[in-house]
């Protein structure tokens, strides 16, 4: 397993220390369902692994970082930023913190943003694979490497109004580095949605 | 109090067994940690691990102990059965969280003992040179540096586990008062001999103490009390029953008289009794340990309980406790592995596995569900000189007994890995 230090991405490292991002944890539950979960304490640590607090002792994404731990499985983690930039993490956990030193100042943590609130562990996750998933970044990556993969309505030299005549055209795409792409125009920082929306392509 | 326990168990607190003759050929007898991993490959490693660990025993290496901070890290404990204040853990974490017991001196069965050893940045369980998982010490509770306001230390009344409190009000046994009666897998009379410690802590001190620790946030989820039997008393028990009473009562001030997350192991009380707990105090489950599920072995093994109360009867009160406190609020303890004792014990794994799961599944139809810890054979007990059986039989076990508990719709939640952290068993109920 090569493990990824997020650290070295500033992007993401941003994207993780931004309240407003979402963060989402993905397990698998017993019986081979995926299970979700939006985990926005999900944060960048020192050593560059990430943690997050599990509030729940008996939520299906406990049990399911269990799992992943006992039979060594990953879990994923979706991270999707405010402005829509996204990031698609995979890894293990590699320990949980469930008493000491560590689990009282997160718990103390906890509390003091929801009084009702408690927290059932700390898990530490190892990652081990990373890619941006920014809708934009996915368009153009797949237009590059999958030129055919696209609607020919979308390569009309002029739009074609319904009912009329249709300009003669070879019918096959034009390789990706010659054609305009909508998305080749995207300005940097600006994705055309809001991540909130979940729109990312992953 | 009166010692109204009169009964003689006749036999006597010898050793039972040959001696082992300290030869390796056990690893040759059974399958191997790593064999069973590729076995069962959906049983949990780390499960698996502490059993072993714990069936085996553990010794640090210099670099392991210069490792231990005892600013940090848990040195001391007393209990019923054991007393410890150096500079070694208490027990050990492993990385997903499973509690393994280290606690006490186990006998030489002639296994070989895991190491742990520290390299600088971590402690790892090692058999023989190998690392096999990273452990971490247990770390202590605030309180542990505090004494009462008697000048006694609070270590000394309740000790801790990672998230429990555990109180032990009376630390000696009225069954080893009389010869032959103690329970012969249990070191409580020989720990407390070799010890200069009182038999009976003060209820005051106690909730002093617990009244203390409950400052530190997000430490404990559970209180737990057992101790030694005492017998005596207007009806048999009685004054166990009192002393609880009175230790309970005085805990129930610190949460307004409410029920509190906790757990009571003593005696098996009559229905009278338990309903007393229940009524009186914040108690919220009861456990009464029949320690081996089989009527002969447990006339064999627990002699004083089964002259008191008998194993029929013991299984009665269980069943009842069960209807006061609720269904999945009572259980009981086995010391799994003690079945298979010699002489008179099962021959064979299969025997005392088929046994007792079947005798479980009697408990859980009648509303009582069962756990395990793994027999640690101790030195100071009368079965030193056993050996406990293979580390497939106890991972078999903890299967069966989570097998039951699932299909009879009980929850881990009294006894989990957080709360006890000593059942293979309910370890497996955190998927």
């Amino acid at each position: 397993m090569t493990s990824v230090d997020l650290r070295t991405y500033p992007d993401l490292v941003a994207a993780l220390l931004e309240p407003a991002s979402v963060k989402v944890l993905g397990v698998v539950n017993g019986d081979g369902a995926p299970h979700l979960a939006v985990k926005n304490s999900i944060r960048l640590e020192h050593d560059g692994n990430l943690a997050f607090d599990e509030l729940i002792e008996t939520s299906r994404s406990n049990a399911g970082l269990v799992r992943a731990m006992w039979f060594n499985r990953k879990v994923a983690i979706n991270v999707v930023s405010p402005s829509g930039q996204a990031w698609l993490l995979s890894g293990r956990p590699i320990r949980t913190v469930i008493s000491g030193g560590e689990f009282r100042r997160r718990y103390e943590a906890v509390r003091s943003q929801d009084p009702h609130g408690g927290l059932a562990a700390i898990w530490h996750i190892k990652i081990d694979d990373l890619s941006e998933t920014t809708l934009a970044k996915r368009r153009l990556d797949e237009e590059t490497a999958h030129p055919l993969l696209i609607h020919l309505d979308r390569l009309l030299a002029e739009p074609i109004e319904a009912g009329a005549e249709a300009p003669i055209s070879s019918g096959l795409p034009e390789p990706a580095e010659h054609r305009e792409l909508a998305n080749s125009h995207v300005p940097k920082g600006h994705h055309g949605h809001n991540g909130l929306n979940g729109n990312n392509g992953d | 109090m009166t010692d109204s326990f009169s009964s003689d168990c006749l036999k006597l607190d010898r050793p039972v067994g040959a001696p082992f003759s300290g030869t390796s050929s056990w690893r040759d007898e059974e399958k191997s940690l790593s064999d069973l991993k590729k076995l069962y490959p959906d049983f949990p490693y780390p499960v698996l691990l502490k059993i072993d660990v714990q069936r085996r025993g553990v010794v640090y290496t210099k670099e392991a102990l210069a490792a231990v901070d005892p600013i940090i890290h848990m040195t001391s404990v007393r209990s019923d059965y054991y007393d410890k204040d150096d500079l070694s853990p208490v027990s050990l974490m492993l990385d997903d969280g499973t509690s393994i017991f280290t606690e006490g001196f186990l006998a030489d069965t002639g296994f070989e003992p895991y190491v742990v050893d520290f390299d600088g940045r971590s402690a790892y369980l090692c058999d023989g040179a190998d690392p096999l998982a990273r452990v971490s010490y247990w770390e202590k509770p605030d309180y542990y540096s505090k004494t009462t306001s008697r000048g006694r230390h609070m270590w000394q009344l309740v000790s801790a586990r990672p998230q429990r409190l555990t109180i032990h009000p009376h630390q000696f046994c009225d069954f080893w008062k009389k010869s032959g009666c103690g329970c012969k897998f249990c070191v409580m009379a020989s720990n407390f001999r070799a010890g200069n410690k009182e038999a009976l802590l003060s209820v005051d001190e106690i909730v002093e103490t617990v009244a203390e620790a409950l400052k530190e946030p997000g430490r404990n989820q559970s209180i737990f009390l057992t101790g030694g039997t005492i017998v005596s008393g207007q009806n048999p028990l009685d004054d166990e029953l009192e002393l609880y009473l009175a230790v309970l009562k005085g805990l129930g001030l610190l949460f307004g008289g409410r029920k509190f997350p906790s757990q009571l192991i003593s005696t098996a009380f009559n229905p009278w009794q338990i309903r007393r707990l229940w009524e009186e105090t914040g108690l919220t489950s009861y456990t009464a340990d029949i320690e081996v599920l089989n009527e002969s072995l447990f006339d064999w093994i627990c002699p004083g309980k089964s002259q008191l109360i008998g194993y029929q009867g013991w299984l009665d009160r269980l069943e009842a406790a069960a209807q006061i406190f609720g269904r999945g609020n009572v259980n009981t303890g086995i010391v799994a592995g003690v079945e298979t004792a010699r002489p008179k014990g099962f021959k064979t794994s299969e025997e005392a596995l088929s046994n007792t799961l079947e005798e479980a599944e009697k408990l859980f139809r009648r509303g009582v569900w069962v756990v395990g810890c793994v027999w640690r054979v101790m030195e100071g007990s009368v079965f030193f000189r056993q050996r406990p059986p293979s580390l497939e039989y106890y991972l078999r076990l903890a299967q069966g007994l989570d097998g039951l508990r699932r299909k009879y719709g009980f929850m881990a939640d009294l006894d989990n890995y957080r709360r006890c952290g000593n059942h293979p068993d309910t370890d497996l109920a955190r998927i």
